[in-house]
């Protein structure tokens, strides 16, 4: 909807709290000025610190959130595997406890071992000469903070925010840099040579109910069981706000779900009609042409299913 | 060499038996139900796997630590054992599915608690033929232990559906009366009672009172600078051990990191991995969390805040010196941490309030199977309003005081384990001595570098200890150290741009 695609789910374990406070302290330095309710503008001194930070900072080119949140963690989670046992093999260490603990992970490396079935030391070439090229591609800190995180004979990958600190670098800042460089190996993988690497990509991207976070399933599940925001606020102690954030989320995703209990056909389409006055999907403009204390939670649901000029409403 | 040495050679690699170890598995071979008290560092599992190999049938092992439970699973897989498996709420359904389908294959199972109160799991499980049921960390079962864990009351009973096969109870610490308690509550009358010293020769044991809280810091660098080899500082809270941590990397202590029970799984085990590849020497734990690490020659322990308990002291201080040399334990005491930490026990147990809404939502959004996220509080009031037995007609208002009583004395407990503890950090007496007669033993005296009220110090303590060669591999850049974990080290020059 905004052209944020890239960093959708980039920082997955952000809390509102944390977001909140980040927010405030970027008012506080006068680089965001409020522009409405919830949103924010960069201020004149805010541009200009953009500009000096794209120098600092490197590009992040290759960052495609929305297309990989699914299945950038898996595949990350099937490369460390496969990483450690070549290298342990390699090294002739036939003992090792696997870096990755979840079962189907450890599976998969299994069965896509036993599958391509040539030696060990032929696959880990292949695989050494695939992540070489990719990495060597790229510009920056992106390679270097990738091996770090690596595990294999004689070392256990250090932690992003270990990696971080040795690098010099923000937390924040190292877990995109490593998303960039991650996603930049599954594009390469899908659409280059790379028969290793692209034989750990995620093949299917199961359930529609697979894009949603964690929170948010659960929330999907008890609005399934007939429970009510407030009900389900209280029973997760959770602020009423971000169960409402959720239930926009799964109005956005799923599509079967029904926004009519919470936004009625007459407001919806006072919403739409005031929508498409307006002809933008600026949530400000439109809750100015609508009554006073028209709450933004119905005005979100109702764009969730705007096509942007189409007029029709749901039941 | 004797027949179960030829065993333990054959299938451990090791050629003699720790204290106690023998005895614990011949008792168990004979076939009698034992609880036995090995001081931590014992290596009790083998307690369990020599006779588990020895006999015919699975081994199953009830334990309360979830997260150590997979370590040890992963640990057996590492050494070349598959035919293990675990049970717990971290496990999903799927792979919980295919446990239970396959346990005629296995030869040990981990089960937590909780997962044993499922019918479905008990059943599937009495139906195999049951070598052995270990119950690990029993002084869970004793209300007056320092760790009660009210599922481990239905241990007894379970039992029982399992056919009361021979019973292996197994714990660190515990006084007579949780002694007496496991046995009672696991309804093994007869069992053998083999009592080990609590004590660890090669520990040296020192407290040191400091006036303020802050000049902790500054002699935790002294004595950090003079010791050498891998080390736990033990703190009191998640937060504590983050900043502490980043206070010694900021110091120049490169090869520290945290580790508590709020990090990603993932991190932890690659923390794990490194402290125990020697990546790693300096781990700032919280005390629940430090039983994780499993290094043999842990060089110290320093209690930065002190333990809530004796036993849980003692457990601690145990990681160090598992190699048998000379270790050192160094707790750090200010006046008014006893205070702190009875406010974080406090802080554990639910008011009345909470206990009122917990019982007005229980059968409605609480309910077990809604999915609701609980958090630790509610499950343990969960789990403690399913343990107590329930009066005829009992009617909310009752249940609320029951449920209150409940906590109340089990606050008290707690609040009492922290005083006594306290004693002993002001005690002038051995403390050796001390801690043998608060596990209800008979000092056997005569200890070379006991502790600082025998006249034990830091220096002359730190000078024996074994000298520990720092492996510090240096790091040369991305390409190197990827052409090395392939070994591709000889093909480095081609790709060089």
């Amino acid at each position: 909807m905004y052209g944020l695609d890239s960093y959708f789910a980039v920082f997955p374990k952000l809390s509102r709290e944390e977001w909140d406070t980040h927010l405030k302290e970027l008012r506080k330095l006068g680089l965001i000025e409020p522009a409405g309710d919830l949103t924010y503008v960069c201020s004149a001194s805010g541009l200009s610190a953009l500009e000096d930070w794209h120098i600092q900072y490197q590009e992040m080119p290759h960052l495609n959130g929305f297309q990989f949140k699914e299945s950038a963690p898996v595949f990350w989670a099937r490369l460390q595997l496969l990483v450690q046992v070549l290298s342990c093999m390699v090294h002739q260490t036939h003992s090792f406890i696997p870096v990755q603990r979840q079962i189907d992970h450890q599976r998969f490396v299994k069965g896509w071992l036993k599958q391509d079935g040539r030696e060990y030391k032929i696959i880990s070439h292949e695989l050494y000469e695939e992540i070489l090229k990719c990495l060597d591609r790229l510009p920056g800190m992106g390679p270097e903070l990738f091996v770090m995180l690596l595990t294999g004979h004689e070392r256990a990958g250090m932690t992003l925010g270990q990696a971080a600190r040795r690098l010099g670098i923000e937390h924040y800042y190292a877990q995109i840099l490593f998303l960039d460089t991650l996603h930049y190996m599954m594009d390469s993988a899908r659409k280059e040579p790379f028969p290793v690497l692209n034989g750990l990509l995620v093949r299917n991207e199961g359930h529609k109910e697979a894009v949603l976070t964690n929170s948010t399933k659960t929330t999907w599940r008890l609005v399934q069981q007939g429970m009510t925001i407030e009900q389900i606020a209280r029973a997760r102690r959770l602020k009423i706000n971000t169960v409402e954030d959720h239930i926009v989320e799964i109005a956005s995703f799923i599509e079967e779900f029904e926004i009519g209990g919470y936004v009625t056909e007459e407001e919806q389409q006072q919403i739409i009609d005031a929508a498409n006055s307006v002809n933008t999907g600026q949530l400000r403009s439109i809750k100015e042409l609508l009554p006073e204390g028209f709450p933004y939670f119905k005005i979100r649901l109702v764009m969730t299913r705007w096509k942007g000029g189409d007029t029709h409403g749901e039941a | 060499m004797g027949r179960l040495e030829e065993h333990l050679v054959r299938l451990f690699g090791f050629s003699t038996f720790r204290r106690g170890q023998k005895e614990v598995v011949e008792s168990v071979l004979a076939g009698n139900d034992t609880l036995a008290m090995l001081p931590t560092g014992t290596g009790k599992t083998l307690c369990f796997q020599l006779p588990g190999y020895l006999l015919d049938g699975l081994v199953v092992i009830v334990s309360p630590l979830l997260s150590l439970m997979q370590d040890q699973v992963e640990q057996m897989k590492a050494k070349g054992e598959k035919r293990v498996a675990a049970l717990n709420s971290f496990v999903d359904k799927e792979e919980r599915e295919m446990v239970l389908r396959s346990l005629h294959l296995l030869k040990f199972i981990y089960v937590s608690p909780e997962m044993l109160q499922s019918r479905f799991v008990l059943q599937k499980i009495s139906q195999q033929k049951i070598a052995l049921f270990v119950v690990d960390e029993a002084h869970c079962i004793s209300q007056w232990g320092y760790d009660f864990r009210p599922t481990y009351l239905r241990l007894g009973t379970i039992r029982e559906a399992l056919g009361n096969p021979v019973t292996l109870a197994l714990t660190a610490t515990a006084t007579k009366e949780v002694q007496e308690d496991i046995v009672s509550n696991l309804s093994i009358p007869e069992a053998n009672v083999m009592v080990y010293e609590v004590n660890r020769e090669n520990i040296g044991i020192l407290v040191e009172k400091v006036e303020e809280q802050g000049d902790k810091r500054e002699r935790l660098y002294t004595y950090l600078s003079a010791l050498k080899g891998a080390g736990i500082i033990y703190v009191s809270s998640r937060k504590l051990a983050q900043s502490l941590c980043s206070d010694l990397l900021n110091e120049g202590y490169q090869n520290a990191a945290f580790y508590h029970g709020g990090m990603d799984t993932n991190d932890r085990i690659l923390i794990q991995q490194q402290f125990a590849g020697g990546q790693l020497n300096l781990i700032v734990a919280t005390n629940a969390f430090g039983m994780g690490i499993n290094l043999e020659n842990l060089r110290f322990v320093i209690h930065y805040n002190m333990p809530s308990s004796m036993e849980s002291y003692v457990q601690e201080i145990g990681r160090a010196g598992r190699d048998g040399l000379l270790s050192m334990a160094l707790l750090f005491y200010s006046d008014g941490d006893e205070r702190v930490s009875a406010k974080m026990i406090e802080k554990d147990y639910p008011e009345p309030a909470e206990i009122e809404w917990y019982l007005a939502n229980r059968d409605t959004i609480l309910d077990a199977n809604s999915g609701v996220i609980v958090d630790e509080r509610i499950e343990r009031l969960r789990e403690a309003d399913r343990i107590l037995p329930k009066a005829d007609g009992e009617r909310l208002v009752e249940r609320k005081e029951r449920l209150a009583a409940y906590f109340e004395t089990r606050l008290k407990d707690k609040l009492h384990k922290l005083w006594r503890f306290r004693e002993w950090i002001h005690t002038a007496r051995c403390r050796r001595e001390s801690i043998a007669v608060y596990f209800d033993q008979a000092p056997s005296g005569g200890w070379d570098m006991c502790c600082d009220n025998c006249g034990l110090s830091f220096e002359e303590l730190v000078q024996k200890l074994p000298q520990e060669i720092n492996r510090d591999r240096h790091y040369q850049g991305w390409k190197a150290e990827l052409a090395r974990l392939f070994g591709e080290e000889g093909n480095i020059i081609k790709h060089e741009k």
